[in-house]
């Protein structure tokens, strides 16, 4: 990594050379080239680690460190060749890059990401990259009211940094040292067995083994972490924690930390793994929101990280050389519950009975979470429309209730609360429909923790994975129980996220339809698109007829774990819209109907992967590396400064690097320095080419070229397009006089696009960016077409025109429609249209260009015809339905 | 499977043992997990192994080693090789040694089990 980082001290130390002289278009091409390269192989890479966390290799540290260190070249290598592809317009990359570096590195080195991270973050302010920071169960709270919008507490988190502030402010190391020390002399008789072992292994040269014996801690009993716990129970907040905390509890209680109550929660490090600690911390209900009463509780909860019961984790907490465990805290409002409870959003004894399971109590969950009372039991179907199948009334004598002071207290349920059930049918049912969102969107059935508040309102207050009593080996004699279920697809593409999803199609037409997708839905599209990861959360499964396994899409797909099969070539065709289906993307098979062997197959037979130091390590590095924040470029956040992780960076550079080719003022110097070819078709289009290599294959004489003659994959497609039979219309379309007098008024955009004079098309086998003017429009295309997918965009632009705003924009409006019908995102702006799409492959990407040419030659003149609204919508349909008549 | 075969799995990365020993015992498959030689090879002495699955380069005695040992005593186990690097010439000197497979890291699980199956079936 130190050669990286000298290369970058390189840059900022060394002066620009010319940096205001524009670089001739044929080293901008192959620059551009070369930054589609370094992007490919980091993305290649990326999709590489990503997929050894679906644990169907076996690999280790040097894996990791390697592909790190090539991923990190090969993104280097882009930020590198997008600055002197564009004379260093981004240098800041370098910055982003080497911050994401550092943290990675960090990483890899066993410590956390940020050497001082905020003590304080609100949950509104936690992303995915933070879990390490505020711990699995403040991280997965803040998942579900950001990811899911669920309704979840107000609240902040305590950080690990806080943690290991108040470890160091307090000396407590330190002071656990000594204990350990002290422990070790009271234990040394005993300890001569291990003695005598581990110099009969050294001698035997197995220096490890007898080093690994010697370390032992076994003395450290129960005692000894009663005393650690003293030492949290002493410690003083460090001052600025105090105050953060403080502030922060302003803020929470808007301002009135007097009659706030907070409930005080553990989140530690590796509470939500397999081995969760499952009742082992402390959470304290209910203190007044002061910072005397949190700042007790707080140390409460930390001190519980050494409760008795811990002891059997002890590696854990506090492994041998490494630092000790980090307990995050969150300090939540209160809910005023009226009912509260736990709910399982499967049945763990029989997942084939597709049922939540609710109880429930008055008051607060305590007496349900420690089963002390007699709850109502309520089952509920797992769908639509969530049919109760059983209501069974508890006794309730008991409810735990807040009390006015602070701190929780049992009382008595009056008689006649306590026979009848404290849910609604409703509020059952919402419950449910709730566990059902939230287990399609952690992917396994959850174990989750309720508050329904005097207003009605449901609160989720945790989710955690449910435990699975599953007969061994039952799962394995599935393979006979399948073929009960035709198969509809088999070995189709290729697979791009491992795993079993199940649900309705939802067939995608437009990108937009994405709003509309039912949450558990198998999403099929024709073509993978990054602007999935809006629907990524609620997806079952994904299918798409293109596509790679290495591009954005997937690589979200991967971050989300949802199973997904690209590049099927067939999905759209034969999965139809609503249909039940079970795709098994370990087998590449996609099943009519839910098959629930498979999905319960999938829920027991899980190998516990994350208790793997490695896969654990993998994944903390991977948060910096794969989650995409950059989505759509037309944004305001598309910029440097808003670049989280590695896959932002190749995104934002990918979307630059085109954004340079596509610079007009380039195509001058490349008129001066070149010889221009007549475009020679049977229709006027007054083309002029520059062949900057492979585009022409010239036979005859002379400055021009016939259609035949041109190599250019995606610009023969537009000229095919344009001279479609019907679409080139040369009688003149009659203009009024104020359409023609507005004409003259040019938009001053559009001057400043300082147009050639002439339309010119610069081209090379698998490029083309074609200028036009058409009268007073301004139409630009800039694409590139080949072999592989991800290496293809097309980039569109249209503005201006010869009539009036109104006409022009309802023009614009035309396109943007047809567009749209295209698949590609289109951003419209008055009369200005700019439209892309990428990663779709060569067929489909000539088509599309054969139609964008009959759109160039369609519309040249239709501004003048569109009188009013609906005539845009009529022309729209005729030019999908193939009739391209005007007037 | 009605026999119970067992594996042995010797590496110096914890993780290659725990992952094999995770995902092997979901097929039926007894494993045991060593991550250092000497004492894999002491463990045979007192129990009957089916396939071992030993690391290329390892610190003390090495894959090699173990591989020429054991075709040495017990010719009957199947040997199987796994290396960080796709060495080819590391490849070529355990397949003179009567090597049954050979994969570089990270190996493909499936892989791996598929060539177990192979020489446990050749066994028979």
């Amino acid at each position: 990594m130190k050669t990286l980082l000298e290369k970058f001290r390189n840059l900022f130390t060394r002066k620009a050379a010319g940096a205001d002289a524009k670089l001739p278009f044929k080293v901008v091409f192959s620059r551009f080239r070369q930054v589609l390269e370094s992007n490919n192989r980091a993305l290649e890479i990326m999709a590489d680690m990503g997929d050894k966390l679906g644990g169907n290799y076996i690999f280790d540290i040097n894996y990791i460190k390697k592909s790190y260190a090539e991923l990190a070249d090969s993104v280097f290598q882009s930020i590198y060749n997008l600055n002197s592809l564009s004379q260093n317009k981004y240098l800041y990359l370098h910055r982003i890059f080497e911050k994401i570096n550092d943290r990675i590195n960090r990483i890899l080195e066993g410590k956390p990401p940020l050497e001082q991270a905020e003590p304080v973050l609100f949950y509104r302010d936690i992303s995915w990259e933070m879990s390490d920071e505020v711990g699995g169960k403040n991280a997965g709270l803040a998942e579900l009211a950001n990811y899911l919008k669920l309704n979840v507490p107000e609240g902040f988190a305590i950080t690990a940094s806080a943690f290991r502030d108040f470890v160091e402010y307090n000396r407590i190391e330190e002071k656990i040292s000594a204990l350990k020390q002290k422990y070790r002399k009271a234990a040394k008789r005993s300890h001569k067995e291990d003695i005598m072992s581990a110099i009969t292994f050294a001698e035997g040269g197995e220096h490890d083994t007898a080093r690994e014996i010697l370390s032992e801690e076994d003395y450290l009993d129960e005692s000894f972490f009663a005393e650690v716990r003293d030492l949290f129970w002493k410690g003083k907040l460090p001052p600025h924690l105090e105050s953060s905390i403080e502030k922060a509890l302003e803020i929470l209680s808007g301002g009135d930390t007097e009659s706030c109550r907070i409930a005080v929660r553990s989140s530690a490090e590796k509470e939500d793994l397999e081995f969760s600690f499952a009742g082992q911390f402390e959470t304290a209900l209910n203190v007044p929101a002061g910072i005397k009463n949190i700042g007790k509780a707080y140390k409460e909860v930390l001190a519980s990280l050494y409760s008795p019961g811990a002891v059997a984790y002890r590696d854990l907490i506090m492994p041998r050389d490494k630092p000790m465990m980090a307990m995050s805290v969150g300090c939540v409002k209160m809910v005023d519950a009226a009912a509260s409870g736990v709910m399982f959003s499967s049945d763990p004894n029989n997942l084939n009975n597709e049922v939540v399971i609710i109880s429930a109590n008055w008051g607060l969950g305590k007496t349900v979470v420690d089963g002390s009372v007699d709850a109502d039991h309520f089952t509920v179907r797992k769908e639509e429309p969530y049919e109760i199948l059983e209501k069974k009334t508890g006794g309730k004598e008991l409810k735990t209730v807040a009390v006015e002071e602070g701190g929780v207290r049992e009382v008595g349920v009056p008689e006649s609360e306590r026979n009848r059930p404290c849910l609604s049918d409703e509020q059952i049912r919402e419950l449910a429909r709730q566990a059902v969102l939230i287990e399609h969107y952690m992917k396994k059935p959850q174990d989750i923790e309720w508050s329904i508040d005097k207003k009605g309102e449901i609160f989720i207050l945790q989710s955690r994975p449910l435990r699975i009593s599953s007969p061994a080996g039952a799962a394995r004699n599935i393979i006979s129980s399948l073929r009960k279920y035709p198969v509809l697809m088999e070995n189709r593409g290729k697979i791009a996220r491992r795993g079993i999803g199940a649900g309705r199609v939802f067939l995608l037409r437009r990108l937009e339809d994405l709003k509309n997708f039912p949450p558990g839905s198998v999403l099929v599209a024709k073509h993978d698109s990054s602007h999935f990861i809006k629907v990524m959360p609620k997806a079952s499964a994904i299918i798409t007829d293109t596509g790679t396994p290495t591009s954005h899409m997937s690589n979200i797909a991967r971050e989300f774990q949802v199973p997904t099969i690209v590049n099927t070539g067939i999905g759209t065709s034969i999965l139809k819209h609503g249909r039940e289906i079970t795709v098994d993307a370990e087998d590449n098979r996609i099943y009519d109907g839910i098959v629930k062997e498979l999905l319960n197959y999938k829920i027991t037979d899980e190998i516990p992967l994350m208790e793997l130091e490695e896969f654990r390590l993998l994944q903390k590095m991977l948060r910096y590396i794969t989650p995409l924040n950059l989505i759509d470029p037309l944004l305001e956040n598309f910029t440097p400064e808003n670049c989280r992780t590695f896959h932002d960076i190749l995104r934002f550079i990918h979307e630059k690097a085109i954004a340079e080719l596509v610079d007009i003022d380039r195509y001058k110097e490349v008129l001066r320095n070149n010889i221009a070819v007549k475009l020679d078709v049977p229709i006027p289009t007054g083309i002029f080419m520059i062949d900057i290599g492979g585009g022409l294959n010239l036979k005859g004489e002379g400055n021009k070229a016939s259609l035949e003659e041109i190599t250019s994959i995606p610009f023969r497609a537009i000229v095919g397009g344009m001279m479609h039979p019907g679409v080139w219309h040369s009688e003149a379309v009659s203009m009024k006089i104020n359409d023609f007098m507005s004409s003259m008024l040019k938009m001053p955009d559009v001057s400043a696009m300082s147009y050639l004079g002439e339309n010119v098309a610069v081209v090379s086998r698998e490029y083309v960016n074609l200028s036009l003017r058409f009268g007073y429009h301004f139409n630009m295309i800039d694409c590139y077409c080949s072999d592989n997918i991800r290496d293809n965009h097309v980039y569109f632009r249209f503005v201006g025109g010869a009539t009036d705003i109104t006409k022009r924009s309802r023009r614009a409006e035309l396109i943007g429609s047809i567009l749209k019908e295209f698949n590609m995102r289109t951003n419209l702006k008055g009369d200005l249209i700019i439209a892309r799409t990428d990663n779709i492959t060569r067929p489909e990407m000539e088509e599309l260009l054969d139609h964008l040419g009959r759109l160039i030659a369609y519309t040249r003149q239709l501004d003048a015809l569109l009188n009013d609204d609906s005539v845009v919508h009529r022309y729209v349909r005729n030019f999908l339905d193939g009739n391209y008549r005007i007037g | 499977m009605n026999k119970q075969y067992k594996i042995m799995v010797i590496d110096d990365e914890k993780i290659v043992g725990d992952m094999a020993k995770m995902t092997l015992e979901q097929d039926g498959y007894v494993v045991e997990t060593f991550l250092n030689a000497a004492p894999a090879l002491e463990r045979l002495k007192e129990e009957k192994f089916d396939v071992i699955v030993t690391d290329y380069k390892m610190k003390g005695i090495d894959g090699m080693e173990v591989l020429r040992t054991v075709k040495k005593l017990y010719p009957e186990i199947v040997v199987i090789m796994i290396t960080a690097f796709a060495n080819l010439d590391a490849a070529i000197e355990a397949l003179r040694s009567d090597v049954h497979d050979f994969f570089p890291k990270p190996v493909k699980i499936k892989e791996l089990k598929a060539s177990i199956q192979r020489a446990l079936s050749k066994q028979k």
